[in-house]
């Protein structure tokens, strides 16, 4: 994966994936430096507005996010 | 002669002059970091409260942006892609802290790796690597225990140099002067003592480590040309050691702020 | 293959070998870059200019010592080629003349024996009043009894010369090659050389021996004359710029018997710097700096000028010229014919473009028949820098990266940070990336970028928080 910033494109190279109580955590290496990406359940409404057409994919997309938040909670 | 005011940095302190002086005056408030917060970070509940607040104030936000100069009413900003000159009648300086360099220390002796500012220190630990088996944390700033919870967490032991380190494993107080020995990169530090060391009546003793974290004395930071000296004209600094709350930050800025606001008033109506 | 010794490895073969990557070692990779002779350097430290090129004052000097000497015939050589050089290679540098001051009667006299040995030399240099020392330089001390005008000294960024010497032989195709010290020498029956490094060995016609304070060491190895080397300690004081940018001249102390004395010299990042003392002692790896030396360096400081105090130091650091039996040699080994010494004491960046010249025609006149090449580059792209560019807005219009400031305190920018570690001869360490930009030299030294530039350095050379070089000697982590 690449990022885009003032600094330069930077590399970033995911390695484990997991869900926890608060999102989803994306743990990698930008080269050989660890670096984290997490989004969190309060970044879903946000990243949803993101998502224009098809109305229909956002809808299976938002419904994903939202049975891996259940997923997350396991005690609810 | 315009009106508006600018504030450098988008710290509690900043957050805290900007809310006050956006009542009276347009403000431009300008952070070097592309999100307001500073040490608090930008996540901060009581954060997300004061930049609304001075969002609905009509406040001019100018964030990513880093202020390199301050001279004849102009503050000049540069950004990735955009360089801007915000005039302004006067400026609030609320950027913040740093560590004690190895100079405003008087730590002499060789120029090694593994000499760090507990800033960078902090940082690197983010990054959840273990950077030293024995590290000596000079000083008991800011910096210091959030330092030395996260280093032993990584699996380093840690040396406290200074009269309040609690925080450490192995503690030096009272100590009069220091300096670094080492060949690529630091094995020691010499610690001098007026009356000879704890134990000992050597006036030095020497102690072994492979890093040294400089975290003594917050000094402010001054970035800005023109806003780096006490005599810098029409700038109020605001960078206190104390309080280090957020809210307590906040109410201190505003406090400065307002005062100002009234010593100008007072002015305006002679 | 194996060579003498048995020793394994790569051989590379070439025209001449220059031991040592300072300033006058890059200087002459350069020179000989745009010619057919092929060169290669071996550096033993893992970045050039690592040496006393490193820590000096940064004085590009008219006048050093007395006529009739090689030395003084290369620094009078060099003075007047320093803008279209400096120019040419991107190199910061400003010829802002210097004042040497009396502060009495003895020194006055001095001053005047001084003036006449610079007019032998065939430099300018004017004797002053001091009302009009202080007029040209408001921040002199009213102590001052007489001046001497010297208005071809400029101040230059030794370091970012030694790079840039570094990057165009580079560019030229030199093979430049880092933390390879050299540990035998030998001689083949056609007479080439063998040199041994940790990383290969290298055959070659000619050895230039630039090793600074390890060149008698190479001598030794290479069967050559016996050359006497010792570290000569210099302590500096860096002085922050918001004090020292209202300095319009470098102040030098009137010399004595004893020492050349403790100058104020304004240097191409605004700042300024105090120093040098000057100490012989016996250990070329003892660098460091001790608080009496620098209190002291300040104390002297201050009688030229008054307005210096301790609050303005911002660093201070120490490093050794290499002091010899003989100051300055630019000259064939009298026992072995094809090993060109080339060494100098306190004075390697004011006379490297003529010694560059100078070894040129030394090299050819014994054989190497090296012709200029139509293909060689003789500058260096741009190297503009933000903090003193003239028009900021055209630069950052030009490339973004130069609006977004990575080093708040000396306004260093992104773009600037990336050169540094994709040029020809880059960074590799922290203190790398400050040696070609000046980021971390500022007034906080390092608090708020340096973990900033150990990410984007550790990106560049594929390591992490702990492994991320530093210096060019050790990692950020143990």
């Amino acid at each position: 994966m690449r990022v885009s910033s003032p600094i330069g494109e930077l590399p970033f190279e995911p390695r484990q994936l997991t869900i926890n109580h608060r999102g989803i955590e994306v743990v990698g290496v930008m080269g050989v430096w660890p670096a984290r990406v997490q989004v969190d359940v309060t970044d879903v409404p946000a990243l949803a507005r993101l998502i224009a057409k098809p109305a229909a994919l956002a809808a299976s997309i938002i419904a994903v996010l939202l049975g891996l938040r259940r997923l997350a909670r396991p005690h609810r | 002669m315009t009106r508006t005011v600018a504030v450098v940095g988008a710290g509690a302190s900043g957050l805290g002059c900007a809310v006050t002086l956006a009542q009276a005056r347009p403000v431009v408030l300008v952070d070097r970091i592309p999100v307001t917060g500073g040490t608090s970070g930008w996540h901060h509940r009581e954060i997300r409260n004061y930049t609304d607040r001075a969002r609905d104030l009509g406040v001019e936000f100018q964030l990513g942006r880093t202020a390199i100069r301050w001279s004849d009413h102009e503050l000049h900003v540069t950004g990735p892609g955009e360089r801007a000159v915000v005039p302004a009648d006067h400026l609030f300086f609320a950027g913040g802290l740093r560590p004690a360099t190895a100079a405003n220390l008087g730590l002499a002796g060789d120029r090694v790796a593994g000499i760090l500012p507990a800033s960078v220190a902090e940082h690197l630990l983010e990054a959840g690597v273990r950077l030293w088996s024995n590290v000596a944390v000079l000083g008991d700033g800011p910096w210091a225990r959030k330092i030395a919870d996260r280093a032993r967490k990584l699996g380093s032991r840690i040396i406290g140099i200074g009269d309040h380190v609690l925080w450490a494993d192995e503690r030096h107080p009272r100590c009069v002067g220091w300096s670094v020995t080492g060949r690529d990169r630091v094995s020691a530090i010499s610690l001098r003592y007026d009356h000879g060391g704890p134990g000992t009546r050597l006036p030095i003793i020497t102690v072994p480590c492979d890093g040294i974290v400089l975290a003594e004395t917050p000094m402010p930071n001054r970035n800005v040309d023109g806003a780096v000296l006490p005599t810098a004209v029409d700038v109020t600094f605001v960078q206190p050691i104390a309080p280090t709350e957020c809210h307590a930050r906040f109410a201190n800025g505003a406090r400065i702020a307002e005062t100002w606001l009234r010593t100008t008033r007072e002015v305006d109506a002679v | 293959m194996t060579g003498p010794r048995g020793l394994r490895g790569d051989i590379a073969t070439c025209d001449v070998a220059i031991v040592g990557a300072g300033v006058l070692g890059a200087a002459i990779a350069a020179r000989l870059s745009t010619t057919t002779a092929s060169v290669c350097v071996l550096e033993a430290e893992n970045d050039v200019a690592e040496g006393a090129s490193k820590g000096n004052a940064g004085v590009a000097v008219s006048y050093y010592g007395p006529p009739g000497t090689l030395e003084t015939e290369l620094i009078t050589a060099s003075t007047p080629r320093w803008e279209e050089i400096t120019t040419r290679l991107s190199v910061p540098y400003r010829r802002l003349g210097a004042i040497m001051v009396a502060l009495d009667d003895a020194q006055a006299a001095h001053l005047v024996e001084t003036r006449d040995e610079i007019l032998a030399c065939g430099v300018r240099a004017e004797l002053i009043s001091p009302l009009e020392a202080r007029r040209q330089e408001p921040l002199i001390t009213e102590g001052c009894v007489a001046g001497l005008l010297m208005p071809d000294e400029g101040v230059i960024d030794p370091i970012a010369l030694t790079v840039a010497y570094a990057n165009l032989a580079a560019t030229n195709g030199v093979q430049i090659r880092l933390g390879s010290p050299v540990t035998s020498i030998d001689s083949l029956e056609d007479g080439r050389h063998l040199l041994a490094t940790p990383r290969g060995i290298v055959r070659c016609r000619f050895v230039v021996n630039a090793a600074g304070i390890s060149a008698g060491r190479v001598s030794a190895m290479a069967g050559g004359e016996e050359l006497r080397f010792w570290p000569r300690k210099g302590q500096y004081a860096v002085l922050d710029r918001e004090f020292a940018q209202s300095l319009r001249r470098i102040v030098f102390s009137t010399p004595s018997a004893a020492t050349k004395g403790v100058n104020v010299v304004p240097t191409t990042h605004g700042s300024a710097l105090l120093g040098p003392t000057a100490s012989d002692h016996s250990d070329p790896e003892d660098k460091a700096t001790d608080p009496e030396t620098i209190n002291g360096l300040i104390a002297s400081a201050s009688l030229l000028v008054p307005d210096i105090a301790p609050e303005m130091v911002i660093k201070h650091f120490a490093a050794n010229r290499p002091a010899s039996d003989e100051q300055h040699r630019l000259r064939f080994d009298s026992v072995v014919p094809t090993l060109l010494h080339c060494t100098d004491r306190s004075a390697g960046v004011s006379l490297s473009p003529a010694a560059a010249d100078y070894a040129l025609d030394l090299l050819n006149s014994a054989g190497l028949d090296a012709l200029p090449r139509k293909d060689a580059v003789h500058a260096l792209p741009p190297a503009p820098r933000l903090r003193t560019h003239l028009d900021p807005s055209a630069l950052i219009a030009a490339n973004p990266q130069y609006g977004q400031i990575v080093c708040a305190c000396e306004h260093v920018s992104a773009a600037e940070i990336n050169r540094a570690l994709e040029q020809p001869v880059p960074a590799t360490s922290i203190d790398g990336v400050r040696k070609r930009t000046g980021a971390t030299y500022g007034r906080c030294q390092g608090s708020l970028c340096s973990a900033g530039i150990a990410f984007l350095t550790a990106l560049h050379t594929n390591t992490g928080p702990a492994t991320v070089l530093q210096t060019a000697r050790g990692s950020v982590g143990s």
